[in-house]
């Protein structure tokens, strides 16, 4: 992949106030979650809506499709699994002492409930996974 | 990868297991992170702010293994780095969901709560906290009551939400959890609630138990917010309602102000410099200062506050210390009476010798000044002398027929002293308060007249004229003639307290002067305080001066007349006396007087004339036929009647007295009618029995009266008539109807007749005699007792008349009756004989020679 590489101080565009919002999003992240009544996450998703059917999006890096589950109900798409901290080859540094600045990515059990607005043909459901990204696709029920 | 087919039972969440997965591949030993002021429920996710170093080294540490750490809280948060024994023993298993560490150094940690746990064992202490622990699920049970408790939480909580300003978010989101635990964690992290009761829920093992924690505390949370809000919404009431009314006020002040009214302060200044300037008297100061201080405090609306100024404003305008009077100059005096008025000379001298005697007190008295004659205080015990200034001055009252000029006379006193005049009429007063005022408690209370008086005379000493008084009556509101006691009491009126005013004011300064009629309705006690000056009537000839003097100028100017305009004759003049008028007074002379000058105004505005002069003949052209005539012979020209005097209150007035005998089997009856008052008839009676029983002496028939009904009538039959003193003339009359001898024409007589025959003395004499002589009597029979009286008439009516004196009936009969003829004794029951007419006015002397008069 390739990378770009300046030898010159980042002039933050926002100083301090860049920071200071990364607090209160996660400050805000954290108080939408204070009343969470599940310890599931939820990555984020895109559900469209077109001629042919629906089109479910997760944005879900880092899964092995073993540790995935879609499950079709009747109105509701039900996508769950867990996605465990793995850092490959020649990236790991947590053998040794090492400690987070940050940490934001979501690990553990996620699960995704979406409603589906219309019919769709159970039998010709499909699911991809590309580039960390999960599609889902939902062709509509002719009648 | 393919989805898998939709499932028969509607899914639980599948991914409970990953939980139950991690919580079982716990390691027996946790790092424990105490909190300050916080504790973490299963299932919620908190923010921590962590900056201790050994919490820092935790979080770093549990960061690389796996993320999961005990969460205990502190018992007391003010405590920094707690050992074991700081913390609760039960808490919650967390993982960190998120980590953010700070420039400073310090860590934003998002962690959430998995599931509790307890300690069993504390392990480790440095670098931080470490122990072994068990888990502590919670116990659930799905039975009703967890439900009923469920739904009791929720509800509350929205409730609470509702006044407690949560975000909508979190109701909402409440809304939707149907899990009991799961509400009662979320609920419990977001009330805020003490940290016991927080630790307490969480240490509850069944959930219902926590539920029903729970909704006690809400409860109580509720209430006490309801309570607060209850008592702010009242106070926030009051508040705006005081603050409405303040700031209406103001406006309310505002626009007064550009009305130009006066504001309340304004008002009473201005009351307060007319106050000052009108030199109360010390106790009428002290009340009025007291007034204007509660009128200070009324606010403008109260009913009071009108009662108060009004009050206050005749303080302010009553003549407390203003004298107009210039010092009496009795020469001066003299002349304004003579300009005003003809003749009545006696009267002029008493009121000048009154005025002299006040002119020499006043300016004795100005040398040695009167230590008691303070304005408005009570004679106090150190005085000496025992001649108070006013003290025997009497009070004059004017008494006389209407229209001789009472009132007129009182004003140019006035005129003569320099005063201001006032009158008040006290004709028909009958209350008490009319006199003394009413309290000021009464609505529509005033001052008395005679307050009323003396502010309408802007002075202190006037000529107060009190008209009629012989007309007041008693009410049943009380006596006013009573009331005027005191205002007539030169010894009391010093301090004369009016019921309104409240304060004394002296009256000793004023002159008062009253009028009257008669004196007869006037009480005892006020006759008394007054001294009476008689003002009979005017004879022709000072009618006739009067009119030459007053009464024509005065008509002449009235109606717009020059002085070569009109002129009267002194005969026009006179037969306007005479025969247009029968009164004692000059008000219908003068009435006539204006007549003329009208019509002869109107003639000469119509260009018919240039100049009027009225003459006998014009007099009847203007005024019409004579009213009035002198009716004497005609009605003695039989026998039966005789003429007598009477005293009416517009003057004097002959009338005559008719006695007619009836024949009446057994007779003796006496009738009486024209209207007789009580003494008139026994004084019929009293001439009757007389008569019958004397009749011999007197030379009347013995059987006169017997088988006869007598019957006497007074004409006219609608006037009411009393009084002792026609005695002689019933008598006169019976007699003459009895023996048929005619009673002379010429002859009038008046007397009181008692059983044995006397003729006792009467009032009014003058104004009789007087009346005689306007009617054309010529001869005046009297009591002897009388003959004083008759100094009192004036000398040409005097020479005019004769007068006879009486002692005994006897007498009187003999100088009343025409002597016997032979005809006599035919005419005692028959009709009347013939006389030739007279010519209106002129009395005819007698046909036969008179009877010889007694001096």
């Amino acid at each position: 992949m390739p990378l770009r590489y300046r030898r010159v101080t980042y002039r933050y565009t926002n100083t301090g106030a860049d920071l200071d919002r990364v607090f209160r999003r996660i400050w805000e992240l954290n108080r939408q979650h204070a009343w969470s009544h599940t310890t599931r996450w939820r990555p984020p998703t895109d559900v469209l809506e077109s001629g042919l059917g629906l089109l479910v999006k997760v944005e879900l890096a880092g899964v092995r499709e073993d540790d995935v589950d879609i499950t079709l109900f009747e109105d509701v798409l039900v996508i769950a699994g867990q996605r465990f901290e793995e850092y490959p080859e020649g990236v790991d540094c947590r053998a040794v002492e090492c400690r987070y600045h940050e940490s934001g990515v979501r690990y553990g059990a996620f699960h995704v409930e979406v409603y589906l607005p219309v019919a769709v043909d159970a039998d010709r459901v499909a699911a991809r996974y590309d580039k960390g990204f999960l599609y889902v696709t939902l062709p509509r029920r002719e009648m | 990868m393919a989805a898998t087919p939709p499932p028969e039972a509607p899914a639980a969440a599948p991914a409970a297991e990953p939980l139950q997965e991690l919580l079982r591949g716990l390691p027996a030993e946790l790092p424990i992170m105490p909190l300050r002021g916080l504790t973490v429920f299963p299932l919620a996710v908190a923010p921590l702010q962590v900056g201790q170093p050994r919490s820092l080294r935790l979080l770093d540490d549990v960061m690389r293994d796996g993320r999961v750490l005990g969460l205990v809280s502190q018992k007391s948060p003010d405590v920094e780095n707690a050992g074991p024994d700081d913390c609760y023993q039960v808490g919650t298993v967390g993982r960190i969901v998120q980590l953010l560490r700070q420039p400073e150094g310090g860590l934003m940690v998002a962690v959430q709560g998995l599931e509790r746990f307890r300690i069993t064992e504390w392990t480790q202490q440095e670098p931080y906290l470490r122990a072994r622990f068990t888990l502590a699920p919670d116990v659930v049970e799905q039975t009703d009551e967890v439900e009923a408790l469920r739904r009791l939480v929720a509800d509350e909580f929205q409730r609470l939400a509702g006044l407690a300003n949560q975000p909508e978010e979190v109701a909402a989101a409440i809304a939707e959890i149907s899990d009991p635990r799961a509400l009662a964690y979320m609920i419990a992290s977001s009330v805020r609630m003490p940290p016991e009761v927080r630790q307490e829920i969480l240490e509850l093992d069944s959930v219902a138990a926590k539920l029903e924690r729970l909704a006690r505390f809400l409860a109580r949370e509720l209430e006490l917010l309801e309570l607060g809000r209850r008592i702010q919404s009242s106070a926030q009431e009051q508040m705006t309602k005081t603050q409405r009314e303040y700031f209406l006020r103001e406006q309310l002040r505002a626009i007064r102000k550009e009305l130009g009214e006066g504001e309340g302060p304004d008002e009473t200044a201005d009351l307060r410099t007319r106050l000052e300037a009108a030199s109360l008297p010390p106790e009428a100061r002290q009340e009025a200062d007291r007034e204007l201080a509660r009128l200070e405090s009324l606010p403008a609306a109260s009913p009071e506050h009108g009662i108060i100024r009004t009050y206050l404003e005749w303080l302010a305008s009553l003549p407390w210390n203003k004298v107009t009077g210039r010092t009496i100059d009795v020469p001066e005096a003299r002349r304004v009476l003579d300009e005003d008025h003809y003749d009545l000379d006696k009267i002029k001298d008493r009121i000048l010798e009154y005025l002299a005697v006040r002119k020499l007190k006043e300016e004795r008295e100005l040398g040695n000044p009167d230590p008691e004659r303070q304005d408005g205080d009570a004679p106090g015990a150190e005085a000496a002398p025992a001649l108070l200034p006013t003290d025997t001055e009497p009070i004059l009252c004017f008494v006389g027929p209407p229209g001789v000029g009472k009132t007129s006379l009182a004003h140019s006193i006035a005129r003569a002293l320099g005063r201001k005049y006032v009158r008040i009429s006290l004709g028909g007063v009958r209350d008490e308060a009319e006199i003394r005022g009413h309290r000021r408690t009464y609505i529509g209370a005033m001052p008395g007249r005679i307050i009323q008086g003396l502010r309408r005379a802007e002075a202190a000493d006037p000529v107060f004229v009190l008209d009629e008084i012989d007309k007041l009556s008693i009410g049943f509101q009380g006596d006013p003639a009573a009331a005027l006691l005191e205002v007539l009491d030169p010894a009391q009126n010093h301090s004369f307290v009016d019921n309104y005013l409240g304060v004394p004011f002296d009256l000793r300064r004023v002159m008062f002067i009253t009028t009257a009629n008669a004196m007869d309705p006037v009480p005892a006690a006020l006759q008394d305080r007054m001294e009476v000056l008689h003002l009979a009537g005017y004879t022709e000839a000072e009618k006739l001066q009067i009119a030459i003097r007053y009464l024509v100028p005065k008509q002449r100017q009235a109606n717009g007349l020059r002085d070569s305009e009109v002129s009267f004759t002194r005969d026009a003049l006179l037969h306007i006396i005479r025969d247009y008028t029968r009164e004692a007074g000059v008000r219908n002379l003068e009435r006539e007087i204006a007549n003329c000058c009208r019509k002869a105004a109107r003639d000469i505005a119509e260009g018919k004339r240039q100049h009027v002069r009225v003459t006998p003949a014009r007099v009847i052209e203007y005024l019409g036929r004579p009213r009035f005539f002198a009716d004497v012979a005609e009605r003695t020209d039989r026998p039966g009647v005789a003429t007598g005097l009477a005293w009416t209150p517009v003057g004097g007035d002959i009338l005559f007295i008719e006695a007619a005998l009836i024949p009446m089997r057994g007779g003796g009856r006496l009738i009486l009618t024209g209207h007789l008052g009580e003494v008139m008839r026994e004084s019929v009676q009293t001439a009757l029995s007389y008569l019958r029983s004397d009749a011999k002496r007197l030379g009347l028939p013995e059987n006169a009266f017997d088988n006869r009904e007598v019957h006497v009538h007074v004409p006219a039959g609608a006037i009411p008539k009393d009084g002792p003193s026609a005695g002689i003339t019933m008598a006169t009359a019976l007699a003459s109807v009895a023996t048929g001898r005619l009673v002379r024409s010429d002859t009038a007589m008046t007397g009181e007749i008692t059983l044995r025959g006397k003729v006792l003395p009467v009032g009014g004499i003058k104004e009789k005699v007087l009346a005689a002589h306007r009617a054309g009597i010529k001869r005046v029979i009297l009591a002897r007792r009388n003959e004083r009286d008759l100094e009192d008439i004036p000398p040409e009516v005097r020479r005019d008349l004769e007068f006879v004196l009486v002692d005994t009936v006897a007498e009187v009969l003999a100088q009343a009756l025409e002597p016997a003829t032979a005809a006599d004794g035919q005419r005692a029951a028959s009709a009347p004989a013939e006389r030739p007419a007279r010519r209106a006015g002129k009395p005819r002397s007698a046909a036969k020679p008179p009877a010889a008069a007694s001096a």
